[in-house]
């Protein structure tokens, strides 16, 4: 249901899919089977993760440990750390195994995710306690992770079957077919926020599309990953179509950038990154197949505008909510919110009431809200953001989490207020609990503050008003746009994730074309007429 | 059980029923009156779903309006769309919303008035004097009340704070007051003896901010921790004190946390104290009789409000939204026979379990005094409860034939009130509303008061 008037275009509709249903926790019987995970998981702490090139464990020298943010003291597992030697190898591996796997039907490639789909089904409360220790997410939103993983298996599946049907167009004499192929060796950079989701929605993209991945994870989400790799391994991915080079990114990340061999590169992560890797793989050496194709989803500094007649119970809890969800360690989380005057006061005495009010804890505990942010240079950075806020601005909230400190990385929610526009707090992503509250006179300002910035990824209006809601609609530069609810947790097939600006190259996760940026379009056309003759078309022959 | 037993019941429904049906024709309903601009536009909702989705919309914005040209401006851009359904009267006034025209101001004017009185008919009033005079009003028509105090949500602890305050604030202002009224015994007393005149309604979701599911321990503490102090004042003041129930993924928290409180030894051995149960919930069965167990446990009886449930438009579609299984009926004969069968229970287990049926459909509440007649239960021995505002005429009926009759009354201000009254105008502008039926000249008296069950294979066939 829209609440303002659309042109009115014939409408197309989605094909169907069904989402992953998230877990409802107000069932005793899920609660205890989380907490009954949380505790088996936490008896396997600590273990060791090989690399895993060309269906060969690796045992390197060099390790990283992988932290539990809540509790800086426990490693939650030893994972190796790849070289640029190993990162050749897996280019290597990747592309000797393309040989056959991109002759693989796409019905069986698709088959091998619905089958990985089905082990993440079968273990989620195991892989969403991983994600509690390993990257501080509470309860809920770690469930939210594995679903989302599985959502993207089931989804790209989906596509894969009807993508590998080859489309005709004939005519009397000429047989014209339409059909994709694949780039070859992709390398997949997958960011910590989203450890399990992200991560899986860029490989089995790459996977069905008839590629060979190197996935490389986030160092902090590396255990998770390895996850991942077993489930591949366990659904009968062949060996070296699949590769897990765990290790530091600088170090081997423009290896694999800049290696002829690799065809493609799918990253998220950061904007600095995401160019960096823009331009290595822009440089083009002579012994490559062709121009490398990168996508790469970066980062956001997303608003919501709060209009004067929005409900406030509403708009209050959804920017609570998506500004504080996860510790704002979104790229879709809300840093701003664009207030307009005649209800800038009621806002904000509630939103801050709203936000003291939110349990700052360990993940591991159902009632945190607000976890810890995830390694001490994201909580430097933070805090160095908040420093400018107490600095520049007008502090709503500091919340003072000290008891914690020795814990884990924990930042409280920050509130700010009289946020200047232009500055730092009100233009960088900071990706931490940090909101930003800026006051607009009107509409036209709130747009235009709105859209100020070089993102454009996602942003929220709560309005009750159809006429401004369709302004939001037309002159919101966002990818995704969601009015009169959070703007965070997008779902596969219903929300297709994705910005642009300087949010992102490339179309969205889960949306329908997504796959279409694995593929290579192959046109091929016969000439079916020898000498006067010609077998009839196709829907004739039977 | 017995066929017997079965058909007797029935028969007395059916006798009870049209016999009040009987009482009630000589009334005038006050339901649909035709007085106001909205009531015109609640039948134009009522025929047309677009309109209807566009009009709940405008009067649950309303309130936020604070100029006329806002007002204005925002009839004109609802209605913009549905215009082609409207009849000529709405098609005149929306096409000329020059908002700042005289027709423009007195158009703003008249639908902040027309919503202030949809809303004065269901909400009792925004201050405590104005809910005083309310309260008087309705005993002095023989009518017993229980208040509820419309917040916006709770969204933070100071809120929380403050929900709680106004609950004490409540009871400390208005038991004195109403303990001296003089002495009605047809509300005051039942046959275990005195029952107290004030009775306040309460949400638990309300005195935790971050009252959530995930973290039942979490949200018991920090509602029983704002919850004691009210039920210490209530009973201080010989209050007493009713938990609603509130959305489906809130239920077994709620019932959780009621247990746990009202078996403290300082509330054990207290009786003035009750909890609901929402019929159109196939669990409604398991947990009466989980309440059962826990209530000979205690040993001390409470009150059950069996009510259909107020939130199934909600439910139906968060949970489709979802993709989790749909906890209500999704069929509205179900949610009728399932509110008997669990009347039927109540009823056997009165002593215990005391029943507060809550209804405005004449068939449940006919069936439940069938059932009260089949057992031999004293009037007094139940209540029945409506809401402020709506079936009056049948709550007067029911009083003058010697029920207790007990008011539902919601009070507050109207910016928070609006989803309690967007509640209430979908309800009784649903195709599934008994009232709207009983109002309906065309339906006969044998449908409205035909057996659920029957009900189904009639539209079946
Ligand atoms: C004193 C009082 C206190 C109340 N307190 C609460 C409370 O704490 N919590 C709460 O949730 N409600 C509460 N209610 C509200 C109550 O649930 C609704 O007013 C009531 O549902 C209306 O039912 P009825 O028997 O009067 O009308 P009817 O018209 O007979 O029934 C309408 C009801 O049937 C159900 N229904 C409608 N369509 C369908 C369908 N298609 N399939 C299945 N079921 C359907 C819905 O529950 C709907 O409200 C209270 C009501 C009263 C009178």
């Amino acid at each position: 249901m829209s609440d303002s008037k659309q042109p009115t275009p014939a409408v197309r509709k989605a094909e169907p899919f069904r989402n992953e249903p998230h877990t409802d926790f107000s069932r005793k019987e899920n609660r205890e089977a989380f907490q009954t995970a949380l505790d088996d998981i936490a008896a396997q702490l600590g273990g060791e993760f090989p690399l895993v090139i060309g269906g060969k464990s690796i045992n390197t020298r060099k390790t990283l440990a992988s932290i539990n943010p809540s509790r800086k003291s426990q490693t939650v597992g030893v994972v190796a750390s790849a070289t640029s030697d190993h990162a050749e190898e897996a280019i290597a591996a990747a592309n000797r195994a393309w040989e056959s796997w991109r002759y693989v039907e796409a019905a069986i490639r698709a088959e091998h995710l619905e089958v990985m789909a089905a082990e993440i089904r079968n273990r989620r409360f195991e892989l969403a306690a991983w994600e509690v220790y390993e990257c501080g997410k509470p309860w809920a939103e770690a469930d939210g992770d594995i679903a989302e993983a599985i959502d993207f298996c089931m989804y790209y599946a989906q596509q894969m079957r009807e993508l590998g049907v080859p489309v005709q167009c004939d005519y009397p004499g000429e047989e014209n077919s339409y059909s994709y192929r694949s780039r070859g060796v992709c390398v997949v950079i997958a960011p910590w926020n989203f450890p399990l989701a992200i991560l899986t929605g860029m490989t089995v993209a790459a996977l069905v599309s008839g590629n060979t991945v190197i996935m490389k994870p986030a160092e902090q989400s590396s255990v998770i990953a390895a996850k991942l790799m077993e489930i591949a391994r366990d659904a009968g991915i062949p060996p070296g179509v699949l590769n897990y080079l765990p290790g530091v990114g600088e170090e081997i990340g423009p290896v694999l950038v800049e290696s002829p061999d690799v065809n493609m590169i799918a990253f998220t992560g950061s904007r600095a990154v995401g160019l960096a890797i823009n331009k290595q793989a822009a440089e083009t050496d002579p012994r490559q197949r062709g121009v490398k194709r990168v996508i790469a989803e970066m980062g956001g500094k997303n608003a919501i505008i709060i209009d004067e007649d929005a409900d406030l119970d509403e708009a209050v809890q959804a920017v609570v909510g998506s500004a504080f969800g996860y510790s704002g360690q979104k790229c879709s989380a809300c840093s701003r919110a664009i207030v307009l005057e005649a209800c800038y006061d009621a806002f904000l005495t509630r939103v801050k009431a709203a936000t003291e009010s939110l349990k700052v804890g360990p993940a591991e505990h159902p009632a945190t809200t607000v976890g810890p942010v995830i390694d001490q240079e994201a909580f430097d950075r933070i805090r160095d953001f908040i420093a400018i806020g107490k600095d520049e601005c007008t502090t709503v909230v500091a919340t003072d989490v000290s008891e914690l400190a020795e814990e884990g990385f924990f930042i409280g929610p920050h509130v700010f207020a009289d946020v200047d526009p232009d500055s730092r707090l009100a233009q960088q992503e900071v990706f931490g609990p940090v909101l930003a509250v800026i006051k607009a006179e009107d509409l036209d300002q709130a747009l235009e503050l709105a859209n100020g910035t070089e993102f454009a990824l996602t942003g929220g209006m709560f309005s009750r008003s159809p006429r401004n809601l369709q302004r939001a609609r037309e002159e919101f530069e966002v990818g995704n746009l969601y009015l009169n609810r959070n703007i965070t947790g997008a779902l596969v097939q219903r929300h297709p994730f994705g910005g642009y600006k300087f949010s992102g190259i490339g179309s969205k996760a889960g949306g329908h074309d997504y796959l279409l940026q694995f593929l290579i379009p192959i046109n091929i056309s016969e000439n079916t007429l020898r000498r006067g003759f010609a077998p009839p078309p196709d829907d004739e022959k039977a | 059980m017995a066929n017997a037993l079965v058909d007797r019941v029935e028969q007395a429904t059916q006798r009870i029923g049209r016999d009040l049906w009987q009482g009630l024709a000589q009334r005038r309903p006050s339901m649909f009156e035709k007085r106001w601009l909205l009531d015109q536009l609640m039948e134009w909702a009522m025929a047309d779903e677009s309109v209807k989705v566009q009009m709940f919309r405008f009067v649950d914005v309303l309130p936020m309006l604070s100029t006329h040209e806002a007002v204005t401006q925002h009839l004109q851009e609802y209605f913009e769309e549905v215009r082609t359904h409207l009849p000529w009267a709405a098609r005149l006034a929306v096409e000329s919303p020059q908002a700042n025209t005289i027709f423009g101001k007195a158009l703003a004017y008249s639908a902040r008035k027309s919503s202030r009185m949809m809303a004065e008919r269901f909400i009792a009033g925004t201050k405590v004097e104005e809910v005083l005079k309310s309260v008087a009003r309705l005993r002095r028509q023989g009518l017993a009340f229980t208040l509820d105090l419309l917040g916006e949500a709770v969204v933070s602890e100071p809120e929380a704070d403050a929900y709680q305050q106004a609950y004490l604030d409540l009871i400390t202002g208005l038991a004195p007051h109403v303990n001296g009224w003089p002495e009605d015994p047809q509300i005051d007393r039942d046959e275990h003896g005195w029952i107290p005149r004030c009775n306040v309604s309460l949400k638990l979701s309300a005195l935790y901010s971050q009252f959530k599911p995930i973290d039942p321990e979490g949200s018991a503490e920090g509602v029983k921790a704002r919850l004691r102090p009210i039920l210490r004042a209530a009973r201080e003041h010989d209050a007493f004190v009713n938990v609603d129930m509130e959305h489906y993924a809130y239920k077994d928290l709620t019932l959780e946390i009621f247990k746990q409180v009202f078996l403290e030894d300082e509330f054990r051995d207290w009786s003035d104290c009750g909890i609901v149960i929402q019929a159109y919930l196939p669990e409604a069965e398991d947990d009466l009789k989980d309440l059962l167990a826990w209530t000979e446990d205690r040993g001390t009886p409470i009150w059950v409000r069996l009510v259909k449930g107020a939130y199934w438009d909600y439910e139906t579609v968060v949970s489709e939204y979802r993709g989790w299984p749909c906890p209500v009926y999704t069929e509205k004969w179900r949610s009728d026979d399932n509110f008997e069968r669990q009347t039927q229970f109540l009823m056997q287990h009165h002593n215990t379990l005391r029943p507060a049926i809550a209804s405005h459909n004449l068939r449940s509440l006919a069936h439940a005094m069938a059932w009260a007649e089949e057992l031999d239960i004293p009037q007094s021995g139940w209540e029945i409860q409506m809401l402020y505002g709506m079936a009056e005429e049948q709550a007067q009926l029911f009083a003058e034939r010697g029920h207790r009759v007990r008011v539902y009354t919601p009070f507050g201000e109207l910016i928070p009130g609006m989803a309690y009254l967007v509640r209430r105008l979908l309800e009784n502008t649903s195709n599934d509303s008994f009232l709207r039926h009983a109002y309906d000249t065309s339906v006969s008296i044998e449908e409205l008061l035909r057996r659920p069950a029957d009900a189904a294979l009639s539209k079946a066939s």
